[in-house]
């Protein structure tokens, strides 16, 4: 499963890299809820790939051992979108609410994109 | 706070987003699955599609189930 996991440490340096972005957004521009909602929402999106990464390991266990295949996690996954969301509504004056969820979203866009990408470096 | 209208579309909105996602797994996971007993030797590559899938096919679910979080609480 090195292609999986090659994906998400890619994952993972974006999201970095993100997060530097939005400390930065957070610290020197008048639009600092908004950089922290990103962050936060940007943060649970690849904690959700992490928690998918981890139940695919396991599911590829089982099926290699014969035993019956785990669940892919989707509640938990369900649950961190929630979480994120809720501690954005908490905490309005620090979190803008439609940036989190665009946050949310972003680690998606990015793996689409990096697909993208590979295909055409393969082509 | 939510009336019971507000409270019933949110489960509403909720438990349609988890069948999508339930039924889409589901289906990716049992052709992957076949793929993998056709060819073992491909078990790498139609896993990393699967991930792929996984998270593409769930990814509307969540904007789902977070809307609906976010209508029942304003």
């Amino acid at each position: 499963m090195e292609d999986l996991h090659y994906i998400f440490a890619k994952q993972k340096k974006v999201l970095f890299f993100l997060l530097a972005l939005c400390v930065l957004g957070w610290a020197f521009t008048p639009y600092a809820s908004i950089f922290a909602g990103i962050g936060l929402g940007a943060f649970f999106g690849t904690y959700n790939f992490w928690i998918l990464v981890r139940r695919m390991d396991k599911f590829d266990h089982s099926i290699s051992e014969g035993r019956k295949a785990s669940s892919l996690g989707t509640a938990l996954r369900f649950g961190s979108g929630v979480a994120a969301v809720a501690i954005a509504m908490s905490l309005p004056e620090h979190f803008h609410l439609i940036s989190t969820v665009i946050g949310l979203m972003l680690p998606y866009i990015f793996l689409v994109i990096e697909r993208i990408v590979h295909l055409a470096k393969q082509h | 706070m939510t009336g019971s209208i507000g409270l019933l579309a949110a489960a509403i909105a909720i438990g349609l987003g988890a069948l999508g996602a339930g039924i889409g797994n589901g289906l990716i996971v049992s052709k992957t699955v076949e793929g993998i007993a056709r060819q073992p030797e491909l078990r790498g590559a139609l896993q990393t599609t699967m991930f792929i899938g996984v998270a593409l096919v769930e990814a509307l679910p969540i904007i789902g189930v977070v809307v609906a979080f976010i209508v029942m609480n304003q």
